[in-house]
């Protein structure tokens, strides 16, 4: 095995990182624009303190003359801020079948229908209350959005009119004539009927998850691991009939070049490619201009398995590249299948969009495939902060898998080289 | 030095049921130029990938320089180009020669300099440092044999050298294989250009459908192979299939070439004035009649009944 002939395939493969636009864009901006998506326009810098606001459509039909009526609720509802800003955009109706036609044609995100006698039965605290809400949807996520706005928004209106009404009936109770036991028994019982259960609620996301620095964090490493899955696919597919098609294999083989050393110095320079892509990618996404958090420090033995990992998917996006290369005949063929699959597999296994916004029979694609193992390992080291003692068995089967797609890529690029040597 | 450059013995090769080499056997001497003429199809460029050490022979012994060419310190011996330009579009011509050199682990400031010459000889210095994306075909063909020669090896497989180039870097080449003879480099050459094998080779192999069908110096070949004289017959261009048709009902070896048609023959002054007078009678204008010496494209008329080009 002669070194100097493995290092002139690397040193001849860099020259084409700056020489080949299109190559500079797969490996670089592609992944660079989906970071800067995620920085400006999917995590914007003032994620999680925009405003949600809901087109309301209003159709008061009450007329009840009492202090707490339908207009009253409106002002309230218009009054409702979150983050600063009101929660309801309202605007009234005065037929209901007028606010459901604007509601039919997406105008409004929902309409509340205050029947007729709404604030005498407000005030009545033996009487229901009857309202209609009705939810459009504009889009799923709206409906969604706006069904649990509108039912947390009445549900808590709910709980006041039932507190206010208990503490009318608890001052009642105060002025009958019945011994002071008999008093604290009811109180407590008609809180229990009125209030069954009090659940407080407070949100609690992965720490990863808590800010935004984390958060691209993940999609920066996600960004990589999309990156190796096109680009190392298709550098692992095209590794040896780009040589064939271009008129150099006959002639490589034809020096003192063996297989071994063609293999290793092909297969080394495709990898420094990705590793240098992967290395601007974290440089760029932990810059100031994206703002990324990954925790690296080069003297943490944990973070260097991270970057160990990080080539064992490159390997084995390679790797399974050269599989790719056994069904396809030409460079183009084994270029475009690459890239296709690699872009549907980076989206689909929990390498660039969570693994939870999958469909659950896409998910246990992420379960069997193993360059999602080793970017979500990388992850957890990096952006979640995971100690080395809670990765051994990710570890050995991401050691195990690189091995097998290794030698796998061994014998599929044997059978190209003598097929293409043979023609 | 071995006094056999090359020895190749009842090789064959097929692929999928298709025979591209058939039993084919000849020796090589060191030192000499040995061009392998044959149309496309012939087999010539199986015939040295399996000496370039690229491809396996299905059967048969080959030694080239006393080895195997599948051991790699023989290929260290051995520079093949392909008919095609092996260059690396996003490399310049240096660095191209920079990267096949480091193949044969050569120092590079020795082939740099080796490059300078070659490069300086064909002309095309000043592409040293182009891109050979941006070459044209005839220069990317002349920066390949710089390839080829800057490895100073003891054996040059060349196929179809020349190939698509116009006579002035045909002409370059030429006189630079020449002067690789007088350094004693065995040259393998492939062509279908007749007057090139004449001018450059010691022997000649012919080769058709797999086969070898014949082999010796020009002289030789022509001794053995090629009529007396061949009598060219320049019709006018509408008559020129009528007239070959015509000559072939008397001799049957009467063949179409380009604007002329070639009548091989032993006696060319009797058969020259029946030829005119045939051509005559059938209402065919004749614009010139000449008895010229054969050429290995007759020496290859005769022994396939075809061009060397079709």
């Amino acid at each position: 095995m002669r070194l100097r002939a493995i290092a002139s395939f690397v040193i001849r493969d860099l020259k084409l990182i700056v020489r080949d636009k299109s190559l500079v864009f797969w490996l670089i901006a592609w992944p660079l624009i989906w970071i800067f998506m995620t920085a400006y326009v999917f995590v914007p810098p003032a994620a999680g303190e925009g405003t949600v606001a809901i087109k309301l459509g209003v159709v008061n039909l009450d007329d009840s003359q009492v202090p707490f009526n339908g207009s009253l609720i409106v002002t309230i509802m218009e009054r409702v801020k979150y983050n600063g800003s009101n929660l309801f955009n309202i605007k009234p109706y005065y037929s209901e079948e007028e606010a459901l036609q604007a509601l039919r044609k997406g105008e409004l995100d929902a309409v509340i229908v205050v029947p007729d006698g709404f604030g005498y039965n407000v005030s009545n605290i033996m009487r229901e209350t009857r309202l209609k809400a009705y939810i459009g949807s504009r889009t799923p996520q709206s409906a969604q959005t706006t069904s649990s706005i509108i039912t947390n928004f009445f549900n808590s209106f709910s709980k006041e009119l039932s507190l206010k009404r208990m503490e009318s009936i608890l001052t009642i109770m105060e002025q009958l004539p019945i011994p002071e036991e008999g008093k604290q028994w009811f109180n407590i019982s008609i809180r229990g009927i009125m209030q069954p259960l009090n659940v407080t609620f407070e949100k609690v996301y992965p720490e990863a998850f808590q800010n935004r620095a984390r958060i691209l964090g993940w999609y920066t490493i996600g960004a990589i691991g999309m990156m190796f899955l096109y680009s190392g696919f298709s550098s692992g597919a095209t590794l040896i009939v780009s040589e064939k098609e271009r008129g150099t294999l006959k002639k490589l083989f034809s020096t003192p070049l063996t297989e071994g050393e063609f293999l290793i110095g092909g297969f080394l320079s495709q990898l420094m490619m990705l590793l240098i892509s992967a290395l601007i990618l974290m440089l760029v996404g932990a810059s100031p201009v994206v703002g990324a958090c990954i925790a690296f420090n080069p003297f943490n033995l944990t973070h260097i398995l991270a970057l160990i990992f990080i080539i064992c998917g490159a390997l084995m996006s390679m790797s399974i590249g050269s599989l790719i290369s056994l069904i396809s005949k030409t460079w183009s063929s084994a270029s475009n299948l690459a890239t296709v699959l690699g872009i549907l597999l980076s989206f689909t296994t929990g390498v660039w969009f969570p693994i939870e916004w999958m469909p659950q029979p896409v998910r246990f694609l992420a379960i069997i495939f193993p360059p999602a193992w080793s970017i979500e390992a990388s992850r957890r080291i990096l952006v979640f902060e995971t100690i080395a003692e809670t990765l051994v068995l990710d570890t050995t089967k991401i050691f195990f898998s690189t091995a097998l797609l290794l030698a796998l890529a061994l014998l599929s690029y044997r059978t190209r080289i003598r097929k293409y040597s043979e023609s | 030095m071995s006094e056999s450059a090359i020895i190749i013995r009842d090789v064959s090769k097929s692929y999928n049921g298709f025979v591209a080499l058939n039993s084919v056997s000849f020796t090589v001497k060191s030192g000499e130029v040995y061009v392998v003429l044959g149309p496309n199809g012939a087999g010539k460029s199986t015939l040295f990938n399996i000496i370039a050490g690229v491809m396996k022979p299905s059967s048969g012994s080959v030694n080239v320089l006393g080895g195997n060419p599948l051991d790699p310190s023989t290929r260290l011996k051995i520079s093949y180009l392909p008919p095609t330009p092996p260059l690396y579009p996003w490399l310049t011509v240096m660095e191209n020669i920079d990267f096949y050199a480091s193949l044969y682990g050569f120092n590079k400031n020795t082939v740099r300099q080796e490059a300078a010459g070659l490069l300086e000889t064909l002309g095309i210095r000043n592409l040293s440092n182009k891109l050979t994306s941006k070459l044209s075909t005839g220069q990317s063909k002349l920066a390949s044999i710089v390839l080829a020669l800057v490895a100073k090896s003891e054996l040059l497989i060349l196929d179809e050298p020349t190939t698509g180039l116009d006579p002035g870097m045909r002409k370059s080449i030429i006189d630079l294989l020449r002067k690789q003879v007088s350094n004693k480099t065995t040259i393998l050459m492939a062509t279908h250009l007749i007057d090139e094998a004449e001018e450059l080779a010691n022997r000649v192999a012919i080769m058709d459908r797999g086969r070898m069908i014949a082999e010796g110096s020009v002289e030789e070949l022509k001794k053995l192979h090629a009529p007396s004289a061949v009598l060219v017959i320049k019709p006018s261009k509408e008559h020129l299939e009528k007239a070959s048709n015509v000559l072939r009902e008397r001799w049957s070896r009467a063949y179409r070439i380009n604007d002329e048609v070639r009548l091989h023959t032993e006696d060319p002054d009797e058969n020259m004035p029946k030829a005119i007078l045939m051509l005559s009678e059938n209402g065919i204008r004749i614009s010139s009649v000449s008895v010229d010496k054969p050429t290995l494209e007759d020496v290859f008329l005769k022994l396939t009944g075809r061009r060397l080009m079709e």
